[in-house]
């Protein structure tokens, strides 16, 4: 595994539970996959989990009978933990074919002693037996097993032990008592198992190479001695390849058995797979129930973080193996990862911090960003951005307040922004008003660099402002200011007193299901103050499985729809698909995704001003940029900056559709007939009399085919983009 | 790259002279791509059908993007 470019994440993904063994085989001293057993009982394949319990435990009809089961005490199917003791009992009896495996290895050069024929000896010699080394057991009675007799009923457990000696045949030898260690000399390892009053040789206190004390001989319960057995042929395997002497400590003793339900006889074979099917299959995938991202990708975290490793360093020779860039550029910016996993691992900044190294070195692909950043720069720059200032009478008596909408409140509707702070200045005329972007699309797309020119500027506005309380209608601007600039007080409008007021005097009617959106997690009362907003305003409201503290992206976070379309599409899909009911939502951008969808879909705006009954489709992305120069004219028009060109463009519906879908605007597509027209740098097609012609905007190259019309506008027929630029034309790149 | 653009219907509407296929470099991620397309054979103004663009140049993109 590649060491990360954030030590951190290497100590975290250690934690990561992903591969470790459910808590059923976690329990057993056997480390039985319970999964596999369950799966192959399930199906009927009875002998196929007879082979994969004969492999863990050694001698299955015994286990079968004797063992106490800690993995039952660990199950936590519904209260009611799987009958595993029971189903083991029916593998053993529903198997037809139970003849061990023939190995056909070669024959080793080695001599083994065993001493104790218990179940432990047993299991020991039948491993290495297996494995074809040359291998006497030492019993003293006149038959194996040990302490089996006081347990079981011979006939059983001598049929087990014959059987599965069937192939690998040790030499047994009965009535034979070894009385020191010298009469073991000539072997190359001895594995002593005389019980758990036997004779020790003194091994215990003074341990010798090549001897190896085991079973119940080491205070073991007779599961974890047959389970320390044939866990110690790796140890003495060891010894003999490599002279390297680790004798096994005791083996971990098992969980803390349970008292099983009284038995009401033996499973009938379709009750034993009825109850298999009952397993869980544990296993932790708390990451990819909650992380849209690794959902979608299929990826398993530790995988998942050793390709966000190699995409930041990459480890191959030419440096150009394929990476997980886009994967990377569209994390959703939710942070239920860390919130959900049980170990609080937080890909999110893993994530973030990659992206930061990867522009640093200029290696994420800027076309992911760009028109993020470029509306960003919009709702942040002249055209979009203003401030009135409060203007209280008495500052010291009152503290100001000053309405912060955020950038995409406005861009959707702004009569959203324009009711809002209406309301606002009915109670209190003072309050000021600030449209600007509280700088989440600059901390996703560019890092460090335009966020951090962007929080110094708006903690600058901040103090021009007078310091003023921020009323903020956006969870993702709160989420923000609360991370990067927890100096500056902020509430949330809809937990102002006037606005319940005002809400409790609405006369709506209607069946809601509310949808939190994803920054909404961290502020419960908020979520509180919403339902009872539009209760107050008569609805009745119906909760979604994603409500409060579950609360899921709508798939606009991070803003990765352009790196990966695909994902914001499957996000969508599966919220759109929660309830049939219209949602309720109090996130711009989740209104507008869902009415993207065809989802009948308000703002709590809409219900507490009256303005749509959810139907309004969601604006294409050069309408957001008019309804910011809208919104800013309404309040200041003397400073009004003029439409970003003045082609006036005639497009069909169908088509400026098809255009904000693959996100082009209109006054990119304006800009660039504007340059055709004035530079004369245009094509003709001979057949239709439509001009073809391009321009390079930022880092895509926008092409038109138009038509100019007799009055001054010009008829688009087509629009389209691509990223890579044209190198040589007439030696330069428009 | 090596779409081939049936553009017999295109005339530059500087030079008046009707576009032939021309060897034209494309730049992307620091890599450059050939690819004949449509020119001027006066200007040099080049024409990238759509169906280059979101076809063969998309996926080029997409590949580089991935690297």
């Amino acid at each position: 595994m590649p060491d990360s470019f954030m030590p951190q994440m290497d100590e975290a993904i250690q934690r990561c539970r992903e591969d470790r063994p459910p808590q059923c085989q976690a329990a057993c001293p056997f480390g039985l996959d319970i999964r596999m057993l369950t799966q192959r009982i399930s199906r009927g394949s009875f002998d196929y989990a007879y082979k994969a319990y004969r492999n863990a435990v050694g001698f299955p009809d015994i286990v079968a009978r004797l063992c106490p089961a800690p993995c039952a005490s660990a199950c936590i199917v519904d209260g009611q933990p799987l009958q595993l003791p029971r189903l083991e009992r029916a593998v053993v009896e529903y198997a037809k074919h139970k003849r061990p495996n023939r190995y056909n290895v070669p024959r080793k050069d080695k001599r083994i002693a065993v001493v104790g024929g218990g179940l432990s000896g047993l299991a020991l010699a039948l491993r290495m037996a297996e494995k074809n080394y040359a291998l006497t057991l030492f019993e003293q009675e006149q038959q194996p097993g040990g302490t089996l007799k006081d347990l079981l009923p011979a006939d059983i457990y001598l049929a087990d032990i014959e059987r599965q000696l069937e192939f690998a045949r040790p030499e047994i030898m009965l009535g034979r008592r070894i009385s020191s260690l010298d009469d073991l000399a000539g072997y190359d390892a001895a594995y002593i198992a005389t019980g758990a009053d036997g004779d020790d040789f003194g091994l215990l206190a003074k341990p010798r190479p090549g001897f190896f004390p085991g079973g119940s001989l080491l205070g073991s319960d007779k599961m974890t001695a047959l389970a320390g057995a044939l866990a110690a042929v790796d140890a003495l395997e060891l010894w003999l390849t490599t002279g390297a002497f680790k004798p096994q400590a005791a083996h971990p003793p098992a969980g803390r058995a349970r008292s099983i339900a009284p038995s009401c006889g033996m499973y009938e074979q379709a009750e034993a797979q009825d109850e298999a099917a009952r397993c869980l299959q544990c296993r932790c995938d708390s990451c990819q129930a909650n992380c849209e991202l690794l959902a979608y990708a299929h990826k398993q975290p530790k995988r998942f973080k050793d390709e966000i490793d190699n995409t930041v360093y990459p480890k191959n020779v030419d440096g150009h193996g394929k990476t997980v860039k886009r994967l990377m550029a569209a994390c959703l910016d939710c942070g239920r990862c860390a919130e959900t996993c049980p170990e609080q691992i937080d890909f999110r900044a893993f994530i973030h911090h990659g992206q930061e190294l990867l522009r640093q070195k200029q290696q994420t692909p800027p076309a992911f960003h760009d028109f993020w950043l470029r509306d960003f720069a919009q709702a942040s720059g002249a055209e979009a951005a203003l401030t009135i200032a409060p203007a209280s009478a008495d500052a010291d008596a009152q503290p100001n307040t000053v309405f912060f909408p955020g950038c995409q409140l406005g861009a959707s509707d702004p009569r959203y922004v324009q009711a809002a702070y209406e309301l606002l200045r009915q109670s209190d005329a003072h309050t000021g008003l600030w449209l600007d972007c509280c700088g989440a699309p600059a901390y996703w797309g560019d890092g460090n660099e335009q966020h951090q020119r962007h929080l110094q500027h708006i903690q600058r506005q901040w103090q021009e402002l007078g310091r003023p309380r921020l009323i903020l209608a956006c969870p993702t601007c709160r989420r923000m200011f609360a991370q990067f600039l927890p100096q500056i007080p902020c509430d949330f409008f809809y937990q102002l007193p006037q606005v319940q007021t005002w809400a409790a005097a609405k006369n709506g009617a209607g069946e809601l299901a509310v949808f939190d959106p994803c920054a909404s997690r961290a502020y419960p009362g908020l979520q509180q103050a919403v339902r009872q907003l539009a209760q107050q305003a008569g609805y009745t409201l119906h909760e979604l499985s994603t409500a409060g503290a579950e609360a899921r992206c709508c798939g606009y976070g991070g803003q990765g729809a352009i790196a990966e379309p695909h994902l914001a599409e499957y996000i969508r899909e599966r919220r759109l698909a929660l309830s049939d009911l219209p949602y309720l939502t109090y996130c711009s951008n989740c209104r507008d995704i869902f009415a993207l969808g065809g989802k009948q879909a308000l703002h709590l705006l809409d219900i507490l001003f009256d303005l749509d009954d959810g139907c309004r489709p969601a604006p294409l992305w050069s309408e957001r940029r008019d309804h910011r120069r809208r919104l800013k004219a309404h309040y200041l028009p003397e400073a009004t900056q003029p439409a970003a060109n003045g082609v006036r463009l005639l497009i069909a519906d169908e088509l400026r559709r098809e255009l904000s879908a693959a996100y082009i605007l209109e006054e990119e597509i304006a800009a660039v007939i504007e340059h055709c027209e004035a530079s004369g740098e245009r094509l003709r097609d001979l057949q239709s009399g439509h001009y073809f012609g391009h321009l390079r905007q930022g880092c895509l190259t926008y092409w038109a085919e138009y038509s100019p019309e007799a009055n001054g506008c010009y008829t688009l027929h087509d629009a389209y983009a691509h990223r890579m630029s044209v190198e040589q034309e007439a030696g330069h790149e428009r | 790259m090596s779409d081939k653009q049936d553009a017999p219907r295109l005339v530059c509407d500087k030079c008046g002279l009707p576009l032939q296929m021309v060897k034209v470099a494309f730049s992307y991620l620091g890599r450059t791509f050939h690819s004949e397309v449509p020119a001027c054979p006066g200007c040099g103004q080049v024409f990238v059908s759509r169906e280059l663009a979101k076809g063969r140049m998309a996926n080029v993109e997409t590949v580089m993007e991935d690297k």
